[in-house]
């Protein structure tokens, strides 16, 4: 029956709502309209400047204006509930579902109400069974969903079809008190920006769940039961073109392979709760916008009734700006309420609008860096001390308002021997952190202290600062490389003289060199990533995922993601680790769907194989003549040669894989417990932990300290490479093998230890199970959700001998370890042959200059270093004048670059330390000045030229761009001196005031004066001096003119070409 | 060069003094500079001038039956050119030429159709007009530089006039100027000997206004 009558009562009520400012505190960004009611729905009219309010408890829809944010009228709807509302891509129709499920007193009406609102005429079309939600696609045409079916309706035909029908939950009006509308209607569906897609989702809230999207073009829905739990609630944010959902906590995503649609990541470490989600995705930026509850977030300004369970009292609501690829969270921003329904983004992706606790939330994105923020610009601060310098260590750490504002803030340490000064200020703000190593426990490794840092005006919760403090003593061997972030899975890559390490915290994967141990590239995965593995040929790597079905394939010629990617892993199947052999390619996978049939045994942990052309993933039946039923936190790791994959269970299993009988050949549970180390050999000999298996999996022998936890094995032929620590904070351990034969061999202490297992790392979260269900015209393949477990694991791979550099790179507390490959063997001590200043290689040197020292045995490994302050030690090297520590830039075997200190003068005495023990004093002489032109530069494929440039054109002084009258030229060079202000050596000279040298140079070309306008240190560099000067007329043209620098003594000249 | 250019001067005043037929025109063309040689333990390349369009105009005096007198301005677009083992270097370039050359006519001037050449002298400004780079291709052989350099020139060449209408004749010529190598505008790298004559040979086509 179809109703058609006249909206009678429009009621203004400009009284009912009311916008609420933030909080005095100012920590919050953004404001709420209160609107009197319960909001279960909005819809953005963006040409009218309006927001519908869908207000279930007060049956009304209020109108917000979105100008000034607050409730200028309200549409009566009578006896009805408005549960849902959506307004036509054209903005002429406002639909709403009006809810009216069970005995209620008067007795409402399940209907839709059409709304012109050209003219605000009304008309109300029974459903019949309750509607639950509503959206209109672009064609104009809208998806009505009730308790049973999905409908069509046409707003201008009033005409209704059934596109499918479907059993569903939905409360039962009158609920208990104190629920939410989203409670009540356990549904969402929401329209791409294109109008081409609606995702939904029904039951949200409850056991089973389904997620549906309609196709537009093709009238098609695709379905799919989902069992989660923290259970999903009903909120759905679409990006631009359809192919990707935010659904509750998850992301949902589809390719050409997979119409039904896959688990493309989940936010991690979710708690339940029953009413806190919202999200909105900026398909222009690749943003989402979300809450999502969780334990990870700082004091706020207050608590509300609604926390998840297990969320701090003290957490404030914040807003996430995720990557809306892999939910990598980038910031969170206070906002003055829990999102607890939908939010929606309009079209400029400047502002959001969300249902929030009172009412709506008004969340002004776009004007973000007008507020005030603060951040540090360094994510760790590492300070090394060592047996040249046991003196006070200082770092910069510099702190900044992202939006470019000036905003106050705090800096604290978590532990006392640090000192912070200033430790308060305004941005933007250097401030120097200081560590006294004596406060500090012997440990020799690393301490981990946190620096916090908190504003009283900002409105985002800034990261802390990881400080490390790394103390080794002279016999400790490495070097630590400070990286960032929780990382996991190491792959060497021989080949390419890379390896490969996964940072699970912002979903990356790191290339890095292994000659120079520097980042040669960040690729991004999936959210969670858990382990890596090559192809069989070595050509690709396999990234698996704790919280995505997905594995990333990367070219690792090219260095991005392979044409081949992703694949995705059957429903519910998560991958934990991948091995590769000459016969498969496994995935061991967290399962929490419903196998296939022909799988016995229904574990929480599956194995799949993977083909990687077809981008398929299949569940085995079985493995070999054993169930396929494993632990999802065992591991799988490949033989070098690709003839085998050994799989270590915490639970002491162990089975082998055979790539001649493409099968598992062998299981085995001779221990009851296995952690740590995991690795095959390609002469049928397996480590784990410190057990040493054979060919069939028997234990055949120990390895190591039985003291020290196993972290990594990494074989080298028959033997390999072992490490371990007593715990994460101590000394590292590391032993080298020639065999696994080969009986007792000597630890060697490490500079730090290496990561180890995460304790109690043998348990899941996983509750869900999925199945497969019609509905509608297509089936899907049921997937479940869980929270993320990547940091609990019971094996780490740590270890990645690289041949090719001559080093092995070992995952350890600060980031990673360098040792030279030899690191155990008897070295020779160092000797010093020569000191010369590093910009043309002339023996004159000056205080605060680069000096290049050339020797042998100077350095095990090859090492440059970017960090700021320079270190005092680098790759167990240091070097001393006079006694004082001396800031160094690169070490090698034969060759030192460093900086010589401000004091340092005259007669001086210079010593290398390294594990070959300590050099001879090298006597040499410090000048006062010693002006040196970097003969570095380069020009297109020439170099070693000199570092001159042009102001006019910024390009390098070379026979092709000569020097001309009137030029203002600037000189880069070193060694002139002291100067005033004095800095530090391995500072940076500061920008202001300038360092200028002491002494004034005079600069003559061909003979002519120049007008210098400036000699000192360069701003922001280390040991680079510059000279400005101006030419004048009269210079004689010349291809070789000339050009001479005196300063206090010293003196230098080099030839430019010179026209007129 | 300044003494040079006020010769020309006055060498086409004396012309105009004793005019019966004043004689107006505009040409148009191309620019065909021949290279020179460079050698040096670098090795061999070749330097000089790409080929580019040229235009001009020129003024004269028509004195005798056979002779003529005028004064011409070219501009001559091309860049200049390094070019060894296959690999060539360019900078944006021009030059303009001015000079007086002498004309005899084979028929005597009411003909319809007069062949004729021309031998004259004046100078050429060449100009290097491109961005100095800090990095230059081929520049172990010689660098390109933003300058100028003005040659002495000779002219040489020859034509024809057709009369389109009574004071109306199409001209059609060919000449070659013949300058000193620019060494300010590719500058031989240290040791590079580069060869002196340069050729610049240039076709024009044009319509004469007899006054």
């Amino acid at each position: 029956m179809r109703y058609n009558y006249l909206l009678t009562s429009l009621v203004f009520a400009l009284a009912s709502g009311v916008c609420l400012p933030a909080p005095a505190s100012a920590q919050v960004f953004g404001s709420v309209t209160a609107i009197g009611g319960s909001a279960s729905d909005i819809a953005l009219d963006e040409s009218r400047g309006l927001l519908y309010i869908a207000n279930l408890g007060a049956g009304i829809i209020d109108v917000m204006s979105t100008t000034d944010g607050t409730i200028h009228s309200s549409f009566n709807v009578g006896a009805l509930h408005p549960g849902a509302l959506a307004i036509s891509k054209d903005g002429q129709f406002l639909l709403v579902a009006n809810y009216s499920n069970g005995a209620i007193t008067p007795q409402g009406v399940n209907a839709i109400t059409l709304i012109h609102l050209a003219d605000n005429s009304v008309q109300t079309f029974e459903t019949g069974d309750p509607p639950l939600g509503v959206a209109f696609l672009g064609s104009g045409v809208a998806l009505v969903i009730t308790t049973t079916s999905i409908l069509s309706f046409d707003p201008v035909s009033g005409q209704t079809g059934v596109v499918t029908t479907f059993a569903n939950l939905a409360n039962t009006l009158p609920v208990v008190q104190a629920t939410f509308p989203g409670q009540i209607l356990q549904t969402a569906l929401t329209t791409s920006g294109d109008g081409y897609t609606v995702w939904g989702i029904a039951g949200a809230g409850t056991g089973n769940q389904m997620i549906y999207r309609f196709d537009g073009r093709t009238g098609r829905i695709y379905a799919t039961i989902y069992v989660s739990t923290p259970a999903l609630l009903p909120r759905v944010s679409v990006s631009n073109d359809g192919t990707s959902a935010m659904i509750g906590y998850s992301l949902l995503g589809i390719n050409s392979l997979n119409p039904w649609g896959f688990i493309q990541g989940r936010y991690p470490a979710v708690l339940a709760s029953t009413n806190i989600t919202g999200s909105a995705i900026d398909s222009t930026n690749g943003i989402i916008y979300g809450q999502f509850p969780d334990s990870n977030q700082s004091t706020g300004p207050s608590a509300f009734p609604s926390r998840p369970t297990g969320a701090s009292s003290a957490q404030a609501p914040a807003l996430l700006i995720m990557d809306s690829d892999n939910l990598t969270v980038h910031s969170r921003i206070n906002i003055p309420e829990d999102m607890v329904g939908r939010a929606i983004l309009n079209s400029a992706g400047t502002v959001i609008y969300a249902i929030s606790e009172s009412g709506v939330m008004t969340l002004p994105v776009g004007n973000l860096n007008q507020y005030h923020r603060v951040a540090a610009a360094q994510e760790d601060i590492l300070i090394a001390t060592n047996f040249c310098n046991q003196s006070n260590v200082t770092q910069s750490l510099t702190i900044t308002d992202p939006g470019g504002g000036n905003t106050d803030f705090t800096v604290t340490a978590s532990q006392a021997g640090v000192s912070i000064s200033p430790a308060s200020g305004t941005t933007p703000a250097t401030v120097q952190v200081s560590v006294n190593p004596a406060a500090f426990p012997a440990s020799s490794g690393t301490t981990a202290v946190t620096l916090q840092i908190s504003s009283g005006s900002a409105v985002n919760q800034p990261k802390s600062v990881r400080l490390l403090l790394n103390n080794p003593d002279p016999s400790q061997r490495g070097t630590v490389v400070d990286q960032p972030g929780v990382l996991g899975d190491i792959l060497p890559d021989a080949a390419r003289n890379r390896f490969y390490v996964l940072r699970h915290d912002m979903n990356q994967l790191l290339v890095f060199d292994g000659s120079s141990n520097s980042l040669l590239a960040t690729l991004r995965t999936s959210t969670s990533p858990t382990m890596m593995s090559f192809s069989a040929d070595t050509n690709y790597l396999l990234v698996g995922h704790d919280d995505s079905q997905l594995v990333r394939v990367y070219d690792l010629n090219a260095l991005a993601e392979a044409a081949s990617s992703p694949i995705v892993l059957p429903g519910g199947h998560y991958a934990r680790s991948i091995a590769q052999s000459n016969a498969s390619t496994l995935v061991l996978a967290r399962n929490e769907g419903t196998p296939p049939a022909c799988v016995t045994g229904g574990g929480t942990g599956i194995v799949d194989t993977v083909n990687i052309a077809a981008q398929t993933a299949t569940a085995l039946c079985s493995l070999g003549i054993y169930q396929n039923s494993v632990s999802p936190t065992a591991v799988l790791t490949p033989s070098p040669n690709g003839s085998a994959i050994l799989l270590a269970s915490p639970d002491g299993n162990v089975m082998l894989y055979s790539a001649a009988a493409d099968t598992f050949v062998a299981s085995r549970k001779d221990l009851t417990a296995l952690s740590g180390a995991f690795a095959a050999s390609s002469f049928n000999s397996y480590v784990v932990g410190s057990t040493i298996f054979n060919a069939s999996l028997v234990p055949s022998g120990t390895m190591g300290s039985t003291s020290a936890a196993s972290s990594g094995f990494a074989f080298t032929g028959a033997g390999g490479y072992m490490a371990s620590a007593a715990n994460t904070t101590g000394v590292g351990i590391i032993q080298q093998m020639s065999s696994l034969q080969s009986g007792s061999v000597k630890p060697v202490a490490m500079v730090e230890a290496p990561l180890l297992p995460t304790a109690g790392a043998a348990t899941t979260s996983s509750t869900g199970t999925g199945t497969g269900t019609t509905s509608g015209t297509t089936t899907g393949t049921g997937t479940s959700g869980s929270t993320s477990t990547y940091a609990q694991t019971s094996f780490t791979r740590t270890v990645a001998p690289l041949p090719s550099a001559g080093t092995v790179v070992v995952l350890s507390a600060s980031g990673f370890t360098v040792l030279a490959a030899s690191y155990d063997t008897a070295v020779a001590p160092p000797q010093i042959s020569s000191v010369v200043n590093a910009a043309n290689g002339t023996s004159p040197v000056a205080p605060l200059g680069l000096i290049s020292v050339y020797g042998q045995q100077m350095s095990p490994v090859n090492m440059a270093t970017s960090q700021i302050p320079l270190p005092t030690a680098l790759a167990d090297s240091c070097l001393s004048v006079n006694g004082s520590p001396v800031p160094l830039l690169f070490v090698s075997s034969q060759q030192i670059n460093a900086q010589l200190p401000f004091n340092v003068s005259g007669s001086s005495t210079m010593t290398v330390h390294t594990p070959g023990g300590i050099s001879n004093n090298f006597y040499f002489t410090v000048q006062s000045t010693a002006p040196s032109v970097f003969m570095s530069a380069a020009a297109g494929p020439d170099t070693g030229l000199a570092a001159i440039v042009r102001m006019n054109n910024n390009q390098l002084v070379t026979a092709t761009n000569p020097i001309n009258p009137n030029d203002t030229i600037v000189i880069f060079l070193t060694g002139m001196g002291q100067t005033s202000p004095a800095v530090v050596a391995g500072l940076p000279s500061p920008q202001s005031p300038l360092a200028s040298a002491n002494a004034v140079p005079i600069v003559t070309l061909g003979g002519v004066a120049l007008t210098v306008s400036y000699a000192g240190l360069s701003p922001d560099e280390v040991g680079v001096y510059q000279i400005n000067a101006t030419v004048p007329t009269g210079v004689s043209p010349g291809v070789s003119v000339p050009l001479t620098i005196n300063q206090g003594g010293g003196a230098t000249t080099l030839n430019v070409r010179v026209i007129n | 060069m300044r003494s040079l250019i006020f010769s020309v001067v006055i060498l086409a005043a004396a012309t105009a003094a004793s005019a019966q037929q004043w004689e107006f025109g505009a040409v148009g063309g191309g620019s065909l500079l021949s290279d020179v040689p460079v050698s040096g333990p670098a090795g061999k390349a070749t330097a000089g001038f790409a080929p580019g369009a040229a235009f001009g105009a020129f003024f004269g005096e028509n004195l005798y039956p056979h002779w003529t007198g005028e004064v011409r301005y070219e501009y001559l677009q091309s860049d200049l050119r390094l070019s060894s083992g296959g690999q060539t270097a360019t900078f944006t370039g021009g030059a303009h030429a001015v000079h007086f050359d002498i004309l005899y006519h084979t028929n005597r001037k009411e003909s319809r159709t007069q062949f004729f050449a021309s031998l004259g002298g004046g100078a050429k400004v060449f100009e290097g007009t491109g961005a100095p780079q800090a990095y230059q291709p081929l520049s172990q052989f010689g660098y390109f530089t933003k300058a100028q350099d003005v040659k002495p020139m000779v002219s040489v060449g020859g034509g024809l006039t057709y009369q389109l209408a009574p004071r109306i004749f199409l001209r059609a010529e060919i000449r070659d100027f013949l300058t000193a190598f620019p060494t300010q505008l590719i500058t031989p790298a240290p040791g590079m000997k580069f060869g002196s004559l340069l050729n610049d040979i240039v076709p024009l086509v044009g319509i004469t206004y007899i006054h």
